[in-house]
Parts: C-alpha cells; sequence; structure tokens
C-alpha cells in the first residue's frame, strides 16, 4: 500500500485543510449513495412475480408518513413491502457493513487478505446460532427470534477472546491477534461441526444459516441490526485520516503521536460490532468484505476517506445485485447468496487486477 | 475462512441426509423395480410363491446384490427401514440401528446404536453384520463395506424412493431379504388398502378445483417437491404443490415472495418440533395475505411421520386428507 508520505506528515497539526477536504469529498458520496439508492428501488422492483415499477414506486411511496396512494392488492402489497423491501434493504446494509469492515479490517492489519471474519466474528456467530438451533429455546414462535441475538453474541465473545489472548503488556500486535484469531475460529469450527453432525436432524437448518442469505429478511431484523451497522460505520469514518497514517510504518505512525492501540482497539471494535450485527440477521456471506475493498482501492485509490465510504457504497450494490440474481437464477427457489457472490465477484475482481498489472507494467 | 466453512460442509451437504438439497436423477420412477409391481402394489401375491433366497437385490449404484440367505445380524442405518423391519416382524434380525431411529419405541431403545450421518466403519465391521443396510452413501460407506466383503443393501432415499410405491417395493424387498415376505405383502396390501380408502374420498376432485399446497419443511421456507415420496401424497389428495417439480431439486429453498405469489389454501407444516407453530406462521410479516392463513387452513403434521419412508407414510396420508377434506373423512 504506498501513500503519498507528505499528505501523511502534514496530518497532525493542521485541522482546516483537511475539514476542506472532507468537503472536497462530498460530492463523491453523494453521487455514490445516489447510484446505490437507484439500486435498491431497482431490486425492490425486480423479482419473480412481475409488478410495474410504478406500482412498486406507488406502495412505496405509500408508506411514507401522510402520503396515500390508493389501495392495492393484499398480495402486491405484501410482496413489496413485507417481502421485497426489507430484503433489499438489509441485503444493502449488511453489504455495505462487510465491505467498510473489510477495508477498516485491511487498514489496521494492513495485510491485504484480512477480511471481517479474520479475527473470529464469523466463527463465533456460528457456534452462538448453531447453539440456538439446536437448543429447545429454539422456539420460531418468539415474538423476537432469539438467534441474531445469540449469534451477536457468539461474535463478539471470539473476537473479545481473540483480543485478550493477543494482548501482551497492554499491546495487542497484529500478527499476534491474526494468530490468535485464526486459532479461536478453528475452534469454533471444530465445535459448530462437531454440533452438527451430533444433532444431525437440525443440520440442514445450520447449513442454511451458515451459508448465509436473505430469503427471511423482515422489518424486525433490519431494526435489530441497523443500528449497529449504521452507527458503525459513521464512527469509523472519523478513524479515516488516522488509518492512512497507519499505512506507514506503526512505529513512524507512533513517532507522529497517533495513539496506534487506541486506533486498533477502537476500528476493530466498531467493525467487529457491525459485522457482528451484519452476520446476525444474514448468515456467513463470504468475498464481500474481502474484495469489495479492494476493487474500490484499484478503481478509486487507497484514500481512507474515500476507500470507506465508498467501499460502503459498492458493497450494498453488489450484495443487492447479488441477491437480486440468487433469487433470479431459478426463479421462486432460492441460490445460495455466498455462491453468487463468489460467481460474478470473482471475475470482475481478476479483469480489475489484470487491467491494474497492465497498467502498471505499461508504466514500467 | 467461509471457503473452509462452505466448502466442508457443502461436502456434509451433498453427503446427503434425508432432506439434502444436493442433486436429483431427473429419472421419474425406480426402473430397477418391475413395472407390474410398482403399478399395482395392493396385488403383489406373485411375489410369496417366488423360491426364498437366493434374492436378487438391485443397490442404487447399480451394482447386484444377491442375498443367499436370511441375514441374522443386520446393521440397519436407515431410519426407514428399521421401521419396516420392526413392522415385518423382522426385529429378531437386527444387531445395530441407526441412532436416529425413533420409531417404534423399541427401535429407539435398541441396545446397539451407529452413527448413520457419520458411519464409522470400524465400529460396524466389529459388529460382525451379515447384511448392512445403507440409504445415503456418506462417507464412501457402500465402498468401504463392499471391500470388506460385507453385503450392503444400498438403496438411496433421495434417487430411488420417490413415490409411495416405491416405499411399497422397499417394505416387499425387505421381506423378501429379511425371508418375511409373507408378512411384508400382507403390510403392503393393508397399506395399499388404506391408500385406496383416501383415492376413492378425493376422486371427483378435479384438476381446477385443486387446492393449492405449500407443504413447510423448516422455517427458511424448504419444500418438497413433486418428485418426492412426500410430493406423491399430494399428488394422491388431488392438491397442486406449490414447490413444483423443484426446478430438479427435491427439497428445494422456495423463495418467500414465491410462496406469496402462489397464495396456497393449505399449509402443512413438518417443522413442528423446530418450533414453529401455526401460530407464528400466521404472525409472519405478509403472510395474512395468503388464503390458508385467512382461512385457518395450516396443519400441523409430525415431521417423522411424513418425512421418513417407512409404513406410516399412510398414517401421514390420512392425517393430512383428514385435516384437508374435514367433510370426506368422518
Amino acid at each position: 500500500m504506498q501513500l503519498a508520505r507528505p499528505r501523511a506528515t502534514a496530518l497532525a497539526p493542521a485541522r482546516a485543510p483537511a475539514l476542506m477536504t472532507w468537503r472536497a469529498l462530498a460530492p463523491t458520496y453523494a453521487l455514490a449513495l445516489a447510484a446505490t439508492v437507484a439500486v435498491a428501488l431497482f431490486a425492490v422492483s425486480w423479482g419473480t412475480v412481475h409488478i410495474a415499477p410504478l406500482t412498486t414506486l406507488s406502495i412505496l411511496i405509500g408508506h411514507l408518513p401522510f402520503v396515500s396512494t390508493g389501495e392495492h392488492s393484499a398480495t402486491t402489497e405484501a410482496i413489496i413491502w413485507q417481502v421485497r423491501a426489507p430484503r433489499v434493504l438489509l441485503a444493502g446494509l449488511v453489504g455495505a457493513t462487510l465491505a467498510y469492515s473489510g477495508a477498516a479490517y485491511q487498514g489496521v492489519f494492513r495485510n491485504p487478505l484480512a477480511e471481517p471474519y479474520l479475527i473470529g466474528v464469523a466463527s463465533g456467530a456460528a457456534v452462538g446460532a448453531t447453539l440456538i438451533i439446536i437448543s429447545p429455546l429454539f422456539v420460531a414462535a418468539w415474538i423476537i427470534s432469539p438467534l441474531p441475538p445469540a449469534a451477536f453474541a457468539g461474535a463478539l465473545s471470539a473476537v473479545a477472546l481473540a483480543y485478550g489472548l493477543a494482548r501482551t503488556a497492554g499491546r495487542v500486535g497484529t500478527a499476534s491477534l491474526i494468530l490468535s484469531g485464526v486459532a479461536v475460529s478453528s475452534m469454533c469450527t471444530s465445535l459448530v461441526t462437531y454440533l452438527m453432525l451430533t444433532y444431525n436432524t437440525r443440520t440442514l437448518a445450520i447449513l442454511t444459516w451458515l451459508l448465509g442469505g436473505f430469503n427471511t429478511a423482515s422489518w424486525q431484523k433490519v431494526a435489530i441490526s441497523a443500528p449497529y451497522m449504521i452507527a458503525g460505520g459513521a464512527l469509523i469514518l472519523p478513524f479515516a485520516r488516522l488509518l492512512n497514517v497507519m499505512q506507514l510504518d506503526e512505529d513512524e505512525a507512533r513517532q507522529l503521536g497517533v495513539n496506534v492501540e487506541r486506533i486498533k482497539l477502537g476500528v476493530l471494535g466498531l467493525a467487529s460490532l457491525a459485522t457482528a450485527a451484519a452476520v446476525s440477521v444474514s448468515g456467513l456471506i463470504g468475498f464481500v468484505g474481502l474484495i469489495v475493498p479492494h476493487a474500490v482501492r484499484m478503481i478509486w485509490g487507497p484514500d481512507y476517506r474515500r476507500l470507506l465510504p465508498l467501499s460502503a457504497c459498492f458493497g450494498a450494490s453488489f450484495l443487492i445485485l447479488a441477491d437480486v440474481v440468487a433469487r433470479s437464477i431459478d426463479p421462486g427457489y432460492e441460490v445460495p447468496i455466498g455462491v453468487v457472490t463468489a460467481l460474478i465477484g470473482a471475475p470482475f475482481f481478476l479483469y480489475l487486477l489484470r487491467r491494474q498489472n497492465r497498467a502498471s507494467e505499461g508504466r514500467a | 475462512m467461509t471457503h473452509n466453512w462452505t466448502s466442508r460442509l457443502v461436502t456434509l451437504l451433498a453427503a446427503g441426509m434425508l432432506l439434502s438439497a444436493a442433486c436429483s436423477s431427473g429419472a421419474k420412477s425406480n426402473s430397477k423395480v418391475p413395472p407390474a409391481f410398482s403399478d399395482n402394489p395392493t396385488t403383489i401375491s406373485g411375489i410369496s410363491t417366488v423360491a426364498p433366497y437366493p434374492v436378487a437385490v438391485a443397490r442404487s449404484d447399480g451394482k447386484p446384490l444377491s442375498i443367499a440367505q436370511a441375514p441374522a445380524r443386520i446393521v440397519s442405518l436407515s431410519p426407514g427401514a428399521t421401521e419396516i423391519i420392526y413392522a415385518i416382524g423382522a426385529e429378531a434380525t437386527l444387531a445395530a440401528v441407526d441412532k436416529n431411529a425413533d420409531s417404534p419405541d423399541a427401535a429407539k431403545s435398541f441396545p446397539t446404536k451407529v452413527d448413520a450421518f457419520e458411519p464409522n466403519i470400524e465400529a460396524i465391521a466389529a459388529l460382525k453384520p451379515d447384511l448392512v443396510i445403507v440409504a445415503s452413501d456418506t462417507g464412501g460407506i457402500v465402498a468401504k463395506l463392499d471391500e470388506l466383503k460385507i453385503p450392503v443393501f444400498y438403496v438411496d432415499i433421495d434417487k430411488s424412493v420417490k413415490t409411495i410405491d416405491d416405499i411399497f417395493v422397499q417394505i416387499s424387498l425387505l421381506g423378501r431379504v429379511t425371508g418375511k415376505t409373507e408378512k411384508a405383502d400382507a403390510l403392503v396390501a393393508s397399506l395399499g388398502e388404506r391408500r385406496k380408502k383416501v383415492e376413492l374420498a378425493v376422486r371427483d376432485i378435479v384438476d381446477s378445483s385443486a387446492t393449492k399446497v405449500y407443504h413447510e419443511l423448516d422455517e427458511t421456507f424448504y419444500s418438497a417437491s413433486a418428485g418426492t415420496f412426500v410430493g406423491d401424497i399430494y399428488r394422491i389428495l388431488h392438491m397442486k404443490n406449490i414447490a413444483g417439480d423443484g426446478g430438479g431439486v427435491a427439497y428445494p429453498q422456495l423463495t418467500q415472495e414465491a410462496i406469496l405469489a402462489a397464495n396456497p389454501g393449505l399449509i402443512v407444516l413438518a417443522d413442528e418440533s423446530f418450533g414453529v407453530t401455526v401460530d407464528s406462521v400466521k404472525a409472519r410479516p405478509g403472510w395474512s395475505a395468503i388464503d390458508a392463513v385467512k382461512n385457518g387452513q395450516i396443519l400441523g403434521v409430525d415431521p417423522s411421520i411424513v418425512s421418513r419412508p417407512g409404513p406410516r407414510i399412510i398414517d401421514a396420508l390420512e392425517a393430512i386428507a383428514k385435516g384437508a377434506y374435514p367433510d370426506r373423512f368422518k
């Protein structure tokens, strides 16, 4: 990750120019956000059941406060408002969260292979979810399903454990954090595998959760997870400049007066919290958190002030579209979304990679 | 990490359990069965006159199996087969059953159990079986048993048991294998009789007035397609199964949108043991637009009856028939 040094050294004292830069970035943010909203609207109007885009829009607008757009058939209304709208919104929020968390993880670990599941979020969530699925507590009749909270708790426990194990003398080395994360993850993974084989009448339910997806999305799931995902993104953004500095050597960043430990704890904590919320309502969707930040970096450069929000928008659009494909390949039937994210995402990513390689060869 | 998960778990999935959403072959009926046999299972008296042994069995992998004499130490890795063996009075031949066997009670409390989901070849071989019944070739167990020259009665449920007739064929086959031919034929005849009664009671229902049915296997909307013995129940009842042919998958996952759009008149829950209830279905957002929910046509059926290829499938047929058409079955 090569970063212009002068900009980094200018960081610490001067505040005014930085503010101007934030403002200069506003049009980019607005454009990305608008594109994401457009993708979401398209996804809501697209589905197995053909519903005219105008009807879709009319139903959506009808749910705004103080607006009435007349009556629609109960089925159409239910499909748009109770099924598609929360499904698209949840896919967008989860995609955004995985992508900005991936960018944040890559920034903190300064490792291109870092992704939001690196230090135990996914496998911890899997343990929580599995325990609930096999337990007699798994009562789908409950008004609030205990599954997302359990997955959330599992995710945070695993990350906390990995963090605690890696911490020595008030410092957490990134290398030891990765190692303890991998160890905690494999412990959790084998536990889940064991439970799945032991309680094999529930294997399919566990597997379905692990593979992830949005078929059971609801406004309730949006409501319980969105606060974490939105707050996580909003609170990580102010760390963007410091993440830029951290792309230098950690020791150099320290010499520049950056409190590296606090950034690590803050950024990883926020990203893990948000990812835990995302995973708890969607299961384990791979690829988004790893690839989207890289794609954004290749197109728009490595500045975290741009990388974080654009990753969020790009991740949201990507997962919304992947979900559209997942429910359209074989109309009426679901295809696991993880399969789709890898199938569409990988070739696109390889295309970007080759284009970048060719460009750098051309320069050389 | 996810890749680890996915690959490892997909292998498991493919390894196949009853509800495995893995591939299913396109063949509609069981070609290994003589047509007369599957077309008219209530009159199979011809079978009993056949010389008892050797019994030839066509395995799901195409390899032949010839059983020279009545087995005395059967290890059953199939809960469905275990149920059948008890129903035809051949339980004395059992040396071990699979740990998911829960019916009848005697099978549930059977002293020796093996794990069909992760079969341990050493544990099975140590039981010195003279026949192992396998319903799903998990972890290459069939090849391992073949290597040890242990006879394997391998009938893959997803591939070879796609109709209630196929279940009847299994009962007759296991009767011949265990030397309980007459008992098995009598069982098939009485089950066939009960099915006939249901068929007669619904025979005047025509396609245009057919009830649309959604059969729920779990809370993430897995269902049973027409190409399964569960789907066969709805064919007999002249219902329109909204899972259709499953897009080529035996047990497909439906989109919630497709269920709402299909607007089923009857919802059958085979997932009550996982906590899904009539009330929880009613409370699902948007589901109040479905006719079955509006009219209270939601029916819970014991999953161990409706999801297992054994004699109790007729209990499931009768229960669903009674629930769907109470005035026709009094």
